[in-house]
């Protein structure tokens, strides 16, 4: 860390608590960001992503705890830095535009007192692909051009980090895609760190190099998005993530027993909770081979795969999805099988 | 606050509705009601022009571009723009104060800034000059330290000034809370992560969004400043409104009286058309406030701040209430002045009941017409029907007298008259109260009473109506206050020894008085605090808009 070359991370945060109301409040959270590449800060409402990233922005006071952006302690040891000498950029949920200046002027806006600004300004408007809006007021864009205003806006100034709050929230869902896959080319092209909060978890598993889970206040888990889907490293992170299914199980010497019978896992000893998502299972005829017998009740389809609900002997009901061309009747006995290496064990102890 | 842009914008309405609407034949009636009742309301201005133009083209332009009506309108116009300039940064000083800060005692500092509204011009300047003036209790006060004379700065220009900025900034103030509290916080963050400061951001980010919020109490000042009589009378500063009463009273040709009176109303619908065009130029304001924005700590400043806003209160509201008490304890000791305070208060409201019953009953078709409907001539009809808010009492009455000279003499300066100039002047606020609760009603209510059958008329009795109340008693309470504190047209139109509160307050101040004036004054006073604060003060101050 104290290394004489090396750079400074562009962000470290160490043991940051921020108080804000009864939710939302951010509790001993550590997060250090590198270099370059997007990270996402992803949980429910009120886990206090939001607090957290306002907190880095300057505009929550912390408690107690230190934040510091490229080597210089903006916040904690009693320093603090206000938000506009922090040079963190900022992308609000719905945009935040100055509605009294043109697309021009908000890009601008950062830039005053800059001898080459309008250069900058065009620059940044054309790598943002939206150049031929300039001379528009905010009111006369759609929400998509509006973001797309905000992210070059806050690029404008050459910042260190970008945090995005929730920036794509207030799109609709044929929008939200679409400005997302531009936003994160803008984002790679530019080089630069970015932290973006959501709620949604299938956004920050597609929109992140890093993924990090906070509920209550707390990160529960950073990793790559992978690493995030397929090997959650609790419960509770194995729950937002995704959809699955939870049941209870006993581990004994290195081996789990359940309905969907035994297997091998790296557990300890004693109750635990066996975790399949739904494309873990495959469900085949009662007639081909061995499986746990269930019967199919319901089946959705969703186009290239589809969605089974079955009911097992015992009663619980778990959903396998499978490709769309492969499937059996509803209403039929099937056999439930687990896929090789795919499902985790939690000790419920733990 | 009534202005005549908001005025012409109507809600949307589907085309289906409102083509069934239009072919019933009770909309035609009130439609036909509608427009006398604009008619009526602007018949007095076009007997002004006319009075005007019977002197002939050279008789009329030797008035209106004489030297003395050019001094005129640049004393006129100093003072609108000296009290707009200084009105509008306090009012925004405070506002920003009141809702952005963690002042102590935020919500008590709001409601006290707004309470200037309940005094007539005419008592604020008769308290100001009493405490100011030369002689006056802070010199007397200050002589004991030595302090022998103060610079004569509360006659004249300062002392108009003063007194105006210092009772009409609450016009700026209310609708800059209003419109800070629905500003959406994050532009501010957004300018502060972009790298500009806290003051950078409220001059650049800040301010430009509250224009909109802003300018409509800037009209209010001005069209106020134009039109008062009372305040300039008492610290004799020389405008249009006491130069046309001056006229009047004066000399036996009242031509001059009807001309300058036309270059004021001229005056002041610039004024208004500057307003409109300047709105339209507006971009709205991001409103929707996500996140309440976080108070910022005054720090050290909080002392001084508190003392700002304290002291602001004492010059504008306490001392002049303290003022009054005095002066009415000393002359409750003359019975005659209690007997006098009495009589003029029950002739007071002899004449504000009926106006606000009648302002409201007229509003009804027009906002009726103009809310439903919302077709031009509807629009049209409603527009006109503001002509009151651009017509300074003192012209109003002028105008009046005209009419009723020329077509009616029997009711010249009788009580019917008195009450029609006070409906013609208040009946904008009438009209405004109506139509924003015609315009939150959802017309569903009244298709789902048509759906069961009703007739036009009893829907509008049993469902639109009750639903409306609430509406209507503001509007009409708003009336009913302004006229009660109404001076020059009810000095000009009101039948020989017919006094109201104003009226005693005005001969008592032009006499000097002042024992005699405070009764009235605390009687005026007492009755606008309720209707003040209830109908302006609490509504603009609520925390969440919706």
């Amino acid at each position: 860390m104290t290394g004489g070359t090396v750079a400074p991370p562009i962000l470290e945060i160490e043991g940051l608590e921020v108080s804000y109301g009864r939710v939302g409040a951010v509790r001993q959270v550590d997060l250090t960001i590198d270099g370059p590449g997007i990270t996402a800060l992803v949980g429910p409402s009120g886990c206090g992503k939001t607090t957290l990233l306002r907190a880095i922005a300057g505009f929550e006071v912390p408690a107690s705890g230190s934040v510091r952006i490229a080597g210089v302690t903006v916040a904690g040891n009693g320093s603090w830095v206000p938000p506009e000498s922090r040079r963190v950029g900022m992308v609000f949920q719905d945009g935040a535009l100055f509605p009294h200046l043109t697309v021009r002027d908000n890009v601008g806006y950062g830039l005053r007192g800059i001898p080459d600004a309008a250069e900058r300004v065009s620059d940044v408007l054309s790598r943002v692909g939206i150049a031929n809006l300039a001379g528009r007021y905010p009111d006369q864009l759609s929400g998509g051009q509006q973001q797309r205003v905000a992210l070059a806006r806050a690029l404008g100034p050459a910042p260190r980090l970008v945090l995005l709050d929730e920036p794509f929230v207030s799109l609709d869902a044929t929008l939200r895609g679409r400005v997302r896959d531009q936003a994160r080319q803008i984002l790679e092209a530019s080089a630069v760190c970015a932290v973006l909060v959501t709620h949604d978890q299938e956004e920050a598993l597609s929109f992140a190099d890093r993924v990090a889970v906070m509920t209550g206040g707390k990160i529960m888990q950073i990793g790559s998005p992978e690493e995030i889907y397929h090997r959650p490293v609790s419960v509770e992170v194995a729950r937002f993530i995704g959809d699955g299914h939870l049941m209870p199980c006993t581990v004994t010497s290195g081996r789990f027993s359940s309905e969907f019978g035994e297997a091998t896992c790296q557990a300890t000893d004693g109750p635990g909770l066996l975790f399949v998502r739904p494309e873990d299972l495959s469900v085949v005829r009662w007639s081909q081979g061995r499986g746990v017998p269930g019967t199919v009740v319901e089946r959705r389809f969703f186009g290239h795969d589809v969605l089974d609900s079955v009911v097992l002997a015992s009663g619980l009901r778990v959903e396998v999805r499978s490709l769309s061309s492969a499937t059996v009747p509803v209403g039929s006995p099937v056999r439930l099988t687990l896929k090789e290496r795919t499902y985790r064990v939690f000790s419920s102890s733990g | 606050m009534p202005t005549a842009a908001s005025a012409t914008q109507g809600r949307p309405r589907t085309s289906v509705a409102r083509g069934r609407v239009s072919r019933s034949p009770s909309l035609v009636f009130v439609a036909i009601l509608a427009v006398l009742t604009a008619a009526a309301v602007n018949l007095p201005l076009v007997y002004l022009f006319l009075r005007a133009a019977q002197q002939g083209v050279s008789g009329y332009a030797s008035v209106v571009f004489s030297t003395s009506t050019a001094r005129l309108t640049v004393r006129t116009l100093g003072l609108v723009f000296g009290v707009v300039a200084t009105a509008t940064p306090l009012a925004v000083t405070l506002a920003w104060v009141v809702t952005r800060t963690d002042l102590p005692g935020r919500r008590f500092w709001a409601a006290t800034a707004a309470l200037p509204l309940v005094f007539p011009s005419y008592v604020a300047a008769l308290t100001f000059v009493a405490s100011f003036g030369p002689r006056g209790y802070l010199q007397r006060l200050l002589e004991d330290f030595g302090i022998e004379r103060l610079p004569d700065f509360a006659y004249g220009f300062s002392g108009a000034l003063l007194v105006l900025t210092l009772y009409t900034y609450p016009y700026i103030f209310l609708l800059t809370v209003a419109g800070l509290r629905s500003l959406d916080a994050t532009t501010e963050e957004a300018s502060r992560s972009l790298g500009c400061g806290r003051w950078r951001t409220f001059f650049s980010a800040v301010l430009p969004q509250l224009l909109p919020a802003m300018a409509p109490g800037a009209l209010l000042v001005t069209l106020y400043t134009l039109a008062d009589f009372g305040a300039v009378s008492i610290v004799r500063y020389n405008t249009f409104t006491m130069a046309i009463y001056n006229a009047y009273q004066a000399l036996f040709d009242r031509s001059i009286a009807a001309s300058l009176a036309t270059v004021l109303v001229v005056l002041t619908a610039s004024f208004i058309v500057l307003e409109i065009w300047f709105l339209s130029h507006l971009r709205p304001a991001r409103l929707g406030a996500s996140r309440p924005a976080r108070a910022i700590p005054l720090g050290k400043w909080r002392g001084p701040v508190m003392a700002g806003v304290a002291g602001l209160s004492l010059i504008n509201v306490w001392v002049p209430v303290a003022v009054l008490l005095s002066w009415s304890v000393r002359g409750l000791g003359r019975g005659s002045s209690v007997a006098e305070a009495g009589w003029s208060a029950l002739n007071s409201l002899g004449v504000a009941l009926p106006t606000a019953v009648l302002a409201v009953a007229l509003s009804l078709p027009i906002a009726v017409w103009a809310v439903r409907v919302a077709s031009i001539p509807a629009r049209v009809t409603q527009a006109l029907s503001f002509a009151g808010y651009a017509l300074p009492g003192l012209v109003v009455g002028l105008a009046l007298v005209f009419v009723t000279l020329r077509l009616i003499p029997v009711l010249y300066q009788s009580l019917t008259i008195l009450t029609a100039a006070y409906v013609i002047r208040f009946l904008p606020e009438a009209i405004s109260a109506s139509r924003s609760s015609l315009a939150t009603l959802a017309p569903t209510f009244e298709e789902a009473a048509k759906a069961l059958g009703g007739s036009p008329w009893r829907v509008f009795r049993t469902v639109t109506l009750p639903l409306i109340k609430p509406g209507l008693l503001a509007g009409s309470g708003l009336v009913f206050l302004t006229t009660m504190k109404e001076l020059p047209a009810t000095l000009i139109l009101r039948p020989t020894g017919f006094d109201t509160l104003a009226t005693v307050i005005w001969s008592a101040a032009s006499e000097g008085i002042y024992s005699r004036a405070a009764l009235p004054a605390i009687c005026l006073l007492a009755v606008s605090f309720f209707p003040v604060y209830l109908l302006i003060i609490r509504p603009s101050l609520r925390e969440s808009p919706s």
